[in-house]
């Protein structure tokens, strides 16, 4: 029962994102963009 | 300190207690006392999160981390935003159409009751033990730095806290959360311009980004896949992935706060701030470490940041002590001179000559080291123990000595907001677990509106007074409440599997989740006891046992009915 309410959310529309699959999408390349972005820094400014 | 600051300070406590009285009014019943009527904005949620996980010590233990090891500490948090989407996929819409108050709340409808009152046990005993550490940790550095009584700082905090708390219920501890949340943003903002005052006219933020460079402390990311180290990539992503999803996702301290969310969509919302917001919070807090380790090159630090060693020293060691200090201060006007020759080296643009200063630096930094190492040695063999690192008194003995009138009054508001904001939501969880899953379920089931809602203001008081009296003795149980710190995050993960197998396998049930979770629990033991690998991987290790052994309990025993 409580599985099938969870699938019907899943399709409601995100206010700033218009789907929750793009903002979820967004987080994840936001992840990977601060973990290149943290490399990058430690092999550029550590000496 | 200055009258001002001690006003500003004032300011700050009136502020909190008048804004838990104003709200405590409208609690009626135990929705309005723990759920806050589910009617709080995503904005109010999300910043109440954040308060919750950020204690004084984030703000006290982490710079001194930072200032003596780097940025290394952030690999810890680079998952969490992952988490939040994982939450916001999962456990958030189970909870929340659920309509529970507590988490172990979900885990009867789904399991049983044994399952529920273990997970929510274990809560209890855990967070119970653990809480008087939020105010005993920073009243202890305080108490030493500014010369305060620690049991009257203690207790301050404390009674404040259990005011506000006890009175105003979740939304005003969600509100007064996202406030001191906006204070302690401020704070960052406020420490970063108070360290970077501290370089002398020549030298730049780009000379210093420099000099921390050559010091090795921007190693954000440790791409080594040494299973002992806690601070690399790997634990980071990993061991750091279960611990946030099973702190965020299961620790009542939390699922409290977006409990409370107006929808579902306010609760998610709330989440999501944390995931773009955490992460540059905490590298701006190590950063704050990094430059102070800066600052540092240009007003000399004390031998020895904690006041109490260096009495101790002074006493007990005088002459020799005296000969260190000689060293001390000849080994800082050389390093001093050696990161200005870098600033001019860098300016000049010469490769040669900046190579040359790197080198004259790392001489000088070498040097510095090794006075402080002889100081250790000393103060090892006039203690006759191994002394404990004094990396927490470092930002505090900045702030004491450095900080110009007013400032040093909105930073000491900002320690207590980050000790308050975490005590505050804590005890609220503990009242709530303490009424919903025991009082409420097994003694009485109905009463009315009144009854639990004087029921959970004592629950709350009860917790509060319990963990600020525990506090106040924590000098006494020291190591034990550092053990049991220690020993709260064997937990985290076991119970994570069980929600885990609630939401993941169909087919599981009560006898799996209560037996998987025994299980989980001896083999977080057994890999603590028998390997020596990182801490984080203890909750890897416990939510995997848990779903793989209540899986197949869970599955021998359908096998046996059918």
């Amino acid at each position: 029962m409580i599985h099938k309410h969870i699938e019907a959310e899943r399709e409601d529309p995100h206010p700033f994102f218009s789907t929750w699959n793009r903002l979820y999408a967004s987080v994840i390349v936001y992840t990977c963009v601060l973990v290149l972005a943290l490399y990058l820094m430690t092999i550029a400014l550590n000496r | 300190m200055h009258t001002a600051d001690w006003i500003i300070v004032a300011l700050y406590f009136a502020y909190v207690l008048a804004e838990g009285f104003r709200h405590g009014k409208k609690n009626r019943n135990l929705d309005d006392y723990f759920r806050g009527k589910r009617s709080l904005r995503w904005w109010a949620v999300g910043l109440s999160i954040m308060a919750t996980q950020a204690s004084a010590i984030t703000y006290i233990g982490t710079t001194g981390q930072a200032y003596d090891a780097g940025m290394s500490f952030i690999q810890v948090y680079l998952p969490q935003p992952l988490v939040m989407v994982v939450l916001c996929v999962t456990f958030v819409p189970f909870f929340y159409k659920a309509n529970i108050f507590t988490a172990y709340e979900y885990l009867e409808r789904r399991f049983d009751a044994k399952t529920r009152s273990l997970t929510s046990f274990i809560f209890l005993i855990s967070r119970g033990l653990a809480v008087s550490f939020v105010l005993y940790a920073p009243s202890i550095i305080l108490s030493v730095i500014f010369g305060w009584n620690e049991i009257l700082t203690i207790m301050i905090m404390g009674i404040s806290t259990i005011i506000y708390t006890t009175i105003g219920g979740n939304k005003a501890v969600i509100l007064i959360d996202a406030k001191q949340m906006m204070l302690m943003f401020a704070g960052i903002f406020i420490a970063v311009a108070l360290f970077i005052v501290q370089f002398p006219a020549q030298f730049s933020i780009a000379d210093a980004v420099h000099l921390a460079g050559v010091e090795g402390k921007w190693n954000s990311i440790d791409l080594s896949l040494d299973l002992k180290s806690s601070y690399t990539l790997l634990s980071g992503m990993l061991g750091g992935f279960f611990l946030a999803l099973s702190y965020f996702g299961c620790d009542q301290s939390q699922v409290q706060r977006y409990l409370t969310g107006r929808s579902l969509t306010e609760s998610r919302m709330s989440l999501i701030l944390n995931a773009f917001l955490k992460v540059p919070m905490q590298f701006l807090i190590l950063a704050i470490g990094v430059l102070m380790f800066v600052s540092y090159h240009f007003i000399k630090p004390p031998l020895n940041f904690s006041p109490a060693n260096q009495s101790v020293l002074s006493q007990k060691a005088g002459s020799e002590y005296a000969e260190l200090e000689e060293k001390y201060d000849a080994a800082f006007q050389e390093r001093r001179e050696a990161a200005l020759s870098l600033g001019r080296a860098r300016e000049t643009g010469n490769t040669e000559s900046l190579v040359r200063a790197e080198q004259r630096y790392r001489r000088a930094e070498d040097s510095f080291r090794e006075v402080k190492r002889e100081n250790r040695e000393l103060l090892k063999s006039v203690l006759g123990s191994e002394p404990s690192s004094d990396i927490n008194y470092i930002f505090p003995s900045f702030l004491i000595h450095y900080a110009p009138t007013g400032i040093l009054g909105i930073m000491l508001a900002v320690i207590f907001a980050a000790a308050m904001s975490s005590f505050s939501s804590e005890i609220n969880s503990l009242a709530s677990a303490t009424i919903i899953d025991f009082y409420k379920r097994y003694f009485r089931p109905t009463a009315n509106d009144a009854h639990y809602l004087l029921a959970s203001r004592g629950a709350t008081l009860f917790w509060g007074m319990f963990a600020t009296a525990a506090a106040c003795f924590a000098g006494r149980i020291g190591s034990l409440i550092e053990a049991v710190n220690k020993v709260g995050s064997y937990f985290y993960g076991p119970i994570l599997g069980v929600f885990l197998l609630a939401f993941m396998v169909r087919r599981s049930n009560g006898n799996g989740a209560f037996f998987g979770l025994i299980a989980g629990e001896i083999a977080v033991f057994a890999v603590a006891y028998f390997s020596s690998i990182s801490w984080l991987y203890y909750n890897v290790v416990g939510a995997t046992v848990v779903l793989i052994a209540g899986a197949l309990i869970s599955m021998m025993r359908t096998a046996r009915a059918s």
